[in-house]
Formats: structure tokens, C-alpha cells, sequence
């Protein structure tokens, strides 16, 4: 297998607040291939985003990365300087943010600020950069980019406007794309429009693509394997059809069963009990324990790790499934 | 079973400021002596033309993306909005022809609650918990400190399952799931007959929504509620409801028992609106995908079908015709120009 084009390596970062220091993520590992699209599902709070924030080399300075390495196409992102970074984001690494609608700037027309990455990237001039921009609107499958390259956010709908994100962090041909929530708040319908384009893209262009959602069907749908996150740790790593036949770690097997997904009766889902452990202070080796119904003397033990149970089957738990 | 709402030809328009001809004074000034003088603004028909009933202990579902009218018909139903026509039969009364400004002084005021959204937004910061859920009883009914307030307070806390101690907290100091039982125990408060419920759990994680949904099932069965169910999350809806309306653009495109709008959609809409529902590969179905966005709401053209022009099937015909309501059973309506056709096609395969 060829080398991964991100991967995270035992990252830790911390938060240090008035109130204590909030360990967000704990020795986390990932990897993203070329061609593969990552989901990392976990509920709100678990630090989905940190570690893509972080991975871009935005994290917010309140944010100390205490350990680990990121290594992004054989550059270390926490080491880098900060030019460097911003040679490499939007070339290199774009992300998709979530809720489009606070996160273009709502006085420039759209293709303007398509433009900016380019100008910035590029050196185009006005005429070749307008050119460049329309087809960032084709490929995103925007009707009649002409005329639209000259709106206003506020004059589209929001899954256009999410399309103009897309397109915007697209229009450098980038190696990897970060998917921060790209369909929260948007339709159904829209949803399955976007994916497929996120989807068709990626393939296309052989995009490493991580997917950050909290919809685990959704992932199921569109994701070669899935990251599942709890309170800052990973806790299973798994290609989607092994996730999806044999969940082992108890905090996935639960949050499949949480998933509404059509057929069966509301007996059949089940909520999980508690919720997400306060991240300061002392915690448990496994921060899942307080909420799990398998936990047992030996999960108190420390130095749990993130081990392959099976092939590319990663897993952290003492009492798994 | 008794009708509990029955909503007949209800309407809204809504006016777009400083177009067409008759928003001049002179224009004005005439209506004001003769009603039958034309409105010839241009109007957004953000809810056209829709009747559907709900009985008592039913739960129906409302479906649509946004800006189908979904959110106005609720601000209509609820009566916080007045409506441009039609009628609004609650427990056997019009209500529709009270004006929203004074609705809170009727005695349906009570009988009629709403869920709204986001349980984040839609609590008073500055009132703690206790606070959110007394005021409707000292408004609505009365209750005072002497005559029991606490003593109801806490019971309806228990209904819903909040501890008593958090009673106190502020909105800030509560979880999304806790916040969600506040804005669940102000509503149920002064036991009303219909619950509207507004994405009662788009806001809230997996891992809390099916506590909520279990409790809301529990507290129907409890106190013999009836539900309006809006939502765009289909999974949940299908867990829910009895019965399901399909809006597009203003209209009701589809209506029927629940499990016949799963599994056998009649409209393209419903059917591409299936087929979007996330977890296609936990279920299998074709990808069905509709392209571009909904026509304009802006004085859409009577006769034709508002989803021309997106619609997978749609023909010459859609644009010159409206639509006809198709029943396919006795309870289970379509408006499309091509819903027997279909239906009898799918029998051949």
C-alpha cells in the first residue's frame, strides 16, 4: 500500500481554560490514503473538528498540541512555519466548512472570493483567473456560472452556496480535502446532492477526503472507512462494510443502534445513557467507561492503546464485542 | 375518530414590498372604500391552497424542504400568523378568523402548543427552567405561588423526566437534551389537545434523540395528545407519525398512512426524497437525484405543477395543466399527471 497522504500520529491537544485544562484529544492516530474518502463520526464534542483544525494547521491559540505529528504529503504540520502553511492550505489541503452561509463573506460577489485562492495560489491575471473561476462553478454543477459568478451569497440557496465552498476549496486541484459537517442544515434532498458531488470529486481526482459528520448513515453511504471518536479518543478504525457487519467497540455497537435508519419501530433504537465525560481533571484510561454497560475491573488498567485487532480493523477497548 | 383540526383552502401570501402596480397610494386608497379591488402586487405564495385534518391521537407527519411553507403553515396552525384565506377548524370552531395579536386571550391559546426548533434558541436566557415552564401556567392559567405552582412545576419536571434539581439552571447550565425536556414540559404545560412539534430533534446529538422520541410516543399515550410532526429527518418521521403530507413549494403533493409514503411513494418527489434519506445502504434503492433548485414562489403560474422543470418524469403537459389529486386508495392521495401510470408500470415489473 502506498504511503498515506495525511497521517495523524498520537496527537494530543489541550485547551487551557480558566476553569482547568480540557484535554480535547488524547494520542489520536489516523490515516488518510489518496482515493479514500475517511468519515469521522463521534458525537458533538468529541473532537472531530479539533483534529481537522488541527490538521490544517488552524488551531485556535487557546488549542496546545502537547504531542504527536501530523504528517501532511511529507510535510510536519506542527513544525512547519507559518508561511509554509499558508503555501501549503488551499493548494495542498483545503477544507469545506460547515454552514456555508457564515463562512463566505457576505458584501463580495462569490466569484471574487473564488478568485482570492487562485490570485493567491496563481500567478493569473484578471482575465484567466475569471476564466479559472467559472469552471470551479462547472465543475460544482452551479447552473449558468456566467451570470452567477457575480452574486451575492445572500442571492443563493444554501446548497448553492455550499457548492461555492466546495468550488472554492476545489479550485486548486487539491491532495486532500476536509469536509467539516459540509450538509448540516441543509435538506435532504440537497444533502444527497452534495455528497454525490463530494463523492464524484474525490473519486475523480483522487483526492485523499476526510468526512467529519455525526450522522453515521450518512457515512455508511458515502465513506470507505470510518473513524468513530469518543471524548477525544479514537476508539475504532475500521473500513465501513467491517464496521457496519461486526462493530467490536461497544460505543459504536451503541450508536448504530441510536441511528434512526427507516425500517424497524422505535423499540429498535436505543439511546445511549449519560454523556460525554467532563474533559478536565483525571480520567479514565477508557473515557467510555462511565456509560458502558461491559466495563469491568480490567478497564481501569492505564496505557490503553488504539491496536489492529484484525487486518486494518483498529480498535480501543479491553472488553470488546 | 373525531376530527380534532381540519384546515380547508388555507392560504398565505405574503407581499413583495414596492412591486407592481397597486402598492401605490392611489391603489390603496380605493381598497380602502371597495375589498373587490384587485391586490396586483407581486405576492409570495409561501402556503397555497391546503386542507388536511388531523383526528384526536393522531400523529401527522409534515415533510418538505426548506422553504416549502412548512414554517409558515405552523405559524398559521399555532395562530401566530393570520392568514391570507382560509379556514381553520379547531375542536369544531373556526379559529382562523381571530386575529394572531389576540389569540393568546382565547381559550384554545391553551389547547394549542408548540415545540419550537432549536432548544437552544428558543429558551429565555434569563429565565431559569422553573421560570420556562411556569409562565404559560401563570398566563394561560392562572396559577399562582398559593394555588400550586411549584408543586405543578415540579410534576410536569417529573413527566419529562428533568431532575428537580436542575429546575434552577439557567439555559447555559443545561445540556441539549435537558433543554429539550424544558421547551417539551413548557409546552405540555397547560395540556393541550394538539402538540405542534417544530425538528423537535434536529438540534439534539444521536446519541439523545431517541430518549426524546421515546418520551414524546410515552406522553402522547399519557395525556391523549394529538401531533403535528415537522421534520426534513424522513427516518424519524417514519418512527412516529400515523399519517404523512408531502409539501412542495406552498402545495401538498402527497398524502397518506405512513407506511405507504415509504414504501410506495406515488409523487417523483416523495420518491426522490426517499431515496435522499442517508442509510441507502443499510436499505437497498436506486439512487434517484433531482437536479437544480424549486421553481420561484413568486406568483408561480396557476396551471402548471410547481415541480416542472426538476422532475424526473415530468412532461409537456405539466406546464400547461395542474396537477390533478390522484387517489391510489381511499386515504392515500398524489397530485401528479402521472401517478396511475406509474403505479400500473411498477405493477408490471
Amino acid at each position: 500500500m502506498p504511503a498515506p497522504l495525511l497521517e495523524i500520529q498520537k496527537l494530543s491537544v489541550e485547551f487551557r481554560t480558566r476553569s482547568g485544562i480540557v484535554r480535547a484529544l488524547e494520542n489520536i492516530s489516523m490515516k488518510v490514503h489518496r482515493g479514500e474518502i475517511v468519515g469521522v463520526v463521534g458525537e458533538s464534542g468529541s473532537g472531530k473538528s479539533v483534529s481537522a483544525l488541527t490538521a490544517m494547521g488552524i488551531l485556535d491559540p487557546a488549542g496546545h498540541v502537547t504531542s504527536g505529528s501530523i504528517n501532511l504529503g511529507g510535510l510536519e504540520v506542527l513544525t512547519a512555519t507559518e508561511g509554509v502553511m499558508q503555501q501549503t492550505r488551499g493548494r495542498q489541503a483545503s477544507m469545506i466548512f460547515q454552514s456555508p452561509r457564515t463562512a463566505l463573506n457576505p458584501i463580495r460577489t462569490v466569484g471574487k472570493q473564488i478568485g482570492d485562492v487562485l490570485r493567491r495560489h496563481e500567478n493569473a491575471n484578471r482575465q484567466t483567473v475569471r476564466e479559472a473561476v467559472i469552471d470551479a462553478l462547472k465543475t460544482v454543477r452551479i447552473p449558468d456560472p456566467e451570470r452567477r459568478i457575480d452574486a451575492f451569497p445572500f442571492e443563493m440557496s444554501g446548497g448553492m452556496c455550499q457548492r461555492i465552498m466546495i468550488a472554492m476549496a476545489l479550485s486548486c486541484r487539491p491532495e486532500l480535502l476536509i469536509a467539516d459537517e459540509p450538509t448540516t442544515g441543509l435538506d435532504v434532498t440537497t444533502q444527497a446532492a452534495i455528497m454525490d458531488l463530494i463523492r464524484d470529486l474525490s473519486k475523480e481526482r483522487n483526492m485523499a477526503t476526510m468526512l467529519i459528520t455525526h450522522d453515521l448513515a450518512m457515512a455508511a453511504d458515502y465513506c470507505d472507512r470510518i473513524v468513530v471518536m469518543h471524548a477525544g479518543h479514537v476508539v475504532e478504525n475500521a473500513s465501513t462494510e467491517d464496521l457496519f457487519e461486526a462493530p467490536r467497540h461497544p460505543y459504536t455497537a451503541k450508536l448504530m443502534k441510536a441511528t434512526p435508519h427507516g425500517e424497524g419501530s422505535l423499540d429498535d433504537i436505543e439511546s445511549i445513557a449519560g454523556g460525554l465525560p467532563d474533559l478536565r481533571g483525571e480520567l479514565p484510561p477508557c473515557r467510555f467507561s462511565g456509560r458502558c454497560d461491559r466495563f469491568e475491573e480490567i478497564c481501569s488498567t492505564p496505557d490503553l492503546t488504539l491496536d489492529e485487532v484484525s487486518e486494518g480493523h483498529f480498535l480501543s477497548c479491553r472488553k470488546p464485542l | 375518530m373525531t376530527v380534532l383540526l381540519e384546515v380547508n383552502g388555507l392560504k398565505k401570501y405574503f407581499p413583495i414590498a414596492g412591486k407592481g402596480p397597486s402598492g401605490s397610494m392611489i391603489a390603496s386608497w380605493l381598497r380602502s372604500f371597495n375589498q373587490n379591488v384587485p391586490d396586483l402586487r407581486q405576492m409570495l405564495h409561501a402556503v397555497d391552497n391546503v386542507s388536511f385534518s388531523i383526528s384526536e391521537g393522531e400523529s401527522l407527519g409534515l415533510v418538505g424542504e426548506s422553504g416549502c411553507g412548512k414554517s409558515t403553515l405552523v405559524a398559521m396552525l399555532s395562530r401566530l400568523a393570520d392568514c391570507t384565506s382560509g379556514k381553520i377548524e379547531f375542536s369544531g370552531r373556526d379559529i382562523s378568523a381571530v386575529p394572531a395579536r389576540s389569540f393568546h386571550a382565547e381559550p384554545e391559546r391553551s389547547e394549542l402548543q408548540i415545540v419550537f426548533q432549536d432548544p437552544h434558541e428558543s429558551l429565555n436566557p434569563r429565565f431559569t427552567a422553573f421560570d420556562t415552564i411556569a409562565e404559560p401556567l401563570k398566563r394561560l392559567k392562572g396559577l399562582t405561588e398559593k394555588s400550586g405552582l411549584s408543586e405543578k412545576v415540579g410534576a410536569l419536571a417529573e413527566q419529562v423526566g428533568l431532575p428537580a434539581a436542575l429546575l434552577g439552571r439557567f439555559p447555559h447550565q443545561l445540556s441539549g437534551g435537558q433543554k429539550a425536556r424544558v421547551n417539551i414540559a413548557r409546552a405540555i404545560a397547560v395540556s393541550p389537545k394538539l402538540l405542534i412539534l417544530d425538528e423537535p430533534t434536529s438540534a439534539l446529538d444521536v446519541s439523545v434523540q431517541a430518549v426524546i422520541l421515546k418520551l414524546l410516543v410515552k406522553l402522547k399515550k399519557d395525556l391523549g395528545m394529538s401531533y403535528l410532526f415537522v421534520s426534513h429527518d424522513l427516518n424519524v418521521v417514519r418512527l412516529l407519525c400515523d399519517r404523512v403530507i408531502v409539501m412542495y413549494l406552498g402545495q401538498i403533493i402527497e398524502e397518506g398512512p405512513t407506511e405507504q409514503i415509504f414504501t410506495n411513494p406515488a409523487h417523483p418527489y416523495t420518491k426522490a426524497l426517499n431515496a435522499a434519506v442517508p442509510g441507502g445502504k443499510l436499505r437497498a434503492g436506486e439512487a434517484l437525484r433531482l437536479e437544480g433548485d424549486p421553481q420561484s414562489p413568486i406568483d408561480p403560474d396557476p396551471n402548471s405543477c410547481r415541480f416542472y422543470g426538476r422532475c424526473p418524469v415530468g412532461k409537456d403537459v405539466c406546464s400547461r395543466l395542474a396537477p390533478p389529486e390522484v387517489f391510489l386508495t381511499e386515504e392515500h392521495m398524489a397530485a401528479c399527471h402521472f401517478v396511475e401510470k406509474q403505479a400500473s408500470l411498477d405493477l408490471l415489473e
